[in-house]
């Protein structure tokens, strides 16, 4: 079964529902917590809370009753556990997530701060909603957007197919954990272009056997050692000791530099697993397996993962 | 594009246009806050020997995508003085733009009386008024801050707080 992590950046339900009025330059606008004034007396209440409730929530559920072997998990800011540093868990759920649906209805400014940075971070599926009339801000004013509304059956049942579309195209690349090329906005692509993301993509998709090819040589070597020492050759034909430790430090190096990324944890996980096959280093592969079981065991769907780790971690404490 | 001469220093600004009318009916002239709260500070720094190129979106003279070179500039300029005054969403969008990609130098204004909102509640945010004392203690205080950012080598990224190693590689354009 795979688990995809959905995250939905939009003002907080808890909050009491907005008001939107008609203005001239943003169309369905909130009033008054938007801080431009409007001047209109005629106005659409929203409940963020019911947006999530019956438009986003319902998505959701459809994809994944018509994929069995697949659950998309649906989180938003409100959802996440309260105390600790919040902002921290925000973004790292902004980050992290493989696909995130932004309702930018209201322009709350978290909202496109949040929205700003995950464009700019994570090459992957972000799907952007909004109340029906309403404009999109001059920055953003060029990408796909799906109109939605709550008090019309017809413009929300649209809008939930609209949802479950976008993310039924994308699944292929989304479950290879490919990049999305199919952005056609000009702000995203010239991030792409600037940051040097797409030639770094190419690169790093050469480089991906690079882990489990040197691991399998260092133990080949090892083999070919031990065999060449069972007949008598001599230390010095035989291969250098060293090569097996930079082999290992360059693992190593290579596991926490991912870890340190937003959208490199898997593959972290990845490079960790190859290095606890190489064969002697049993103390540093027990570490190996204390960093994994520490990774596993704060995702709440790792843990039996985590549990293997730390018996592993400890049969090699002797 | 105009961004070849790289020598000297760069510091884009990110902020609302022209008059704006807030909530509770103050009207707040954008183009007078860059003029004398955001531009003058640097003709300050530039007696004193700094010289900063200050460059807003609506001042890129270069034909083309406005987007493309707006982008441009959040990436590469050493600086960014963002006025979150107003809760703008492009100002908004564009700082959060700003974090992911510039581990330091982004500046946050505001003008007395604006919240800072939920994310960026702790980030400290140097706040002006918009008459004749205001004007001057902003003479006073934006340079040092100007000087602060340019050799932080820590983080004023929300990003580079949360993801300390994350990278991101500029391609020379």
């Amino acid at each position: 079964m795979r688990t995809l992590k959905c995250f939905v950046i939009t003002p907080s339900g808890k909050n009491p529902p907005i008001r939107l009025v008609e203005d001239e330059k943003y169309g369905l606008s909130a009033a008054p917590s938007s801080c431009e004034q409007v001047h209109t007396s005629n106005s659409i209440p929203l409940d963020f809370q019911k947006v999530y409730k019956y438009i986003i929530t319902p998505a959701i559920t459809q994809i994944n009753v018509a994929h069995t072997d697949l659950r998309i998990e649906c989180t938003r800011g409100e959802d996440l556990p309260q105390g600790g540093n919040i902002v921290s868990q925000f973004l790292q759920q902004i980050c992290r997530a493989d696909i995130t649906i932004t309702d930018v209805t209201g322009f709350n400014p978290n909202v496109l701060l949040e929205y700003g940075i995950r464009l700019s971070v994570r090459d992957s599926l972000n799907i952007l909603i909004c109340h029906d009339g309403a404009r999109l801000p001059l920055d953003i004013a060029d990408q796909r957007c799906i109109p939605y509304r709550t008090d019309d059956m017809s413009v929300g049942t649209a809008a939930i197919a609209q949802i479950v579309a976008t993310i039924i195209n994308s699944l292929p690349q989304l479950l290879k954990q490919q990049a999305l090329e199919t952005s056609d906005n000009l702000f995203r692509r010239t991030v792409e272009v600037a940051t040097g993301r797409t030639l770094e993509r190419r690169l790093t998709a050469v480089f991906d056997p690079a882990p489990s090819l040197l691991v399998d040589l260092v133990n080949e070597v090892k083999r070919l050692n031990d065999e060449l020492k069972k007949i008598g050759v001599s230390d010095n034909i035989r291969a250098k000791p060293r090569l097996r430790d930079n082999a290992w430090s360059f693992l190593e190096t290579l596991a926490k530099t991912l870890q340190g990324d937003p959208c490199g944890l898997n593959k972290a996980i990845d490079v960790y697993k190859r290095m606890t096959e190489i064969e002697g280093f049993n103390d540093k592969r027990r570490d190996v397996f204390y960093i994994l079981n520490e990774i596993c065991a704060v995702d709440p769907e790792r843990q039996s993962e985590a549990q293997d780790y730390l018996n592993k971690a400890k049969e090699l404490e002797d | 594009m105009s961004i070849s001469t790289k020598n000297q220093k760069t510091c884009f600004v990110i902020m609302p246009y022209g008059e704006k009318t807030d909530t509770a009916n103050i009207s707040i002239n954008f183009d007078d806050v860059y003029k004398y709260i955001i531009k003058r500070p640097f003709q300050m720094l530039k007696n004193e020997g700094v010289e900063i190129e200050v460059i807003r979106c609506d001042e890129i003279t270069s034909t083309g995508s406005i987007h493309r070179d707006m982008i441009h500039h959040i990436l590469h300029d050493e600086l960014a003085i963002v006025d979150i005054t107003m809760l703008n969403p492009n100002v908004f969008y564009e700082l959060g733009v700003r974090h992911a990609l510039r581990r330091s130098g982004t500046i946050l204004i505001r003008k007395s009386g604006t919240q800072n909102p939920f994310n960026i509640q702790g980030m400290r945010t140097y706040e002006y008024d918009t008459d004749m004392p205001g004007v001057d203690a902003a003479q006073e205080k934006i340079p040092l801050l100007i000087k602060s950012a340019l050799s932080n080598s820590g983080s004023d990224s929300l990003v580079y707080d949360v993801f300390p190693s994350l990278k991101v590689t500029l391609t020379d354009g």
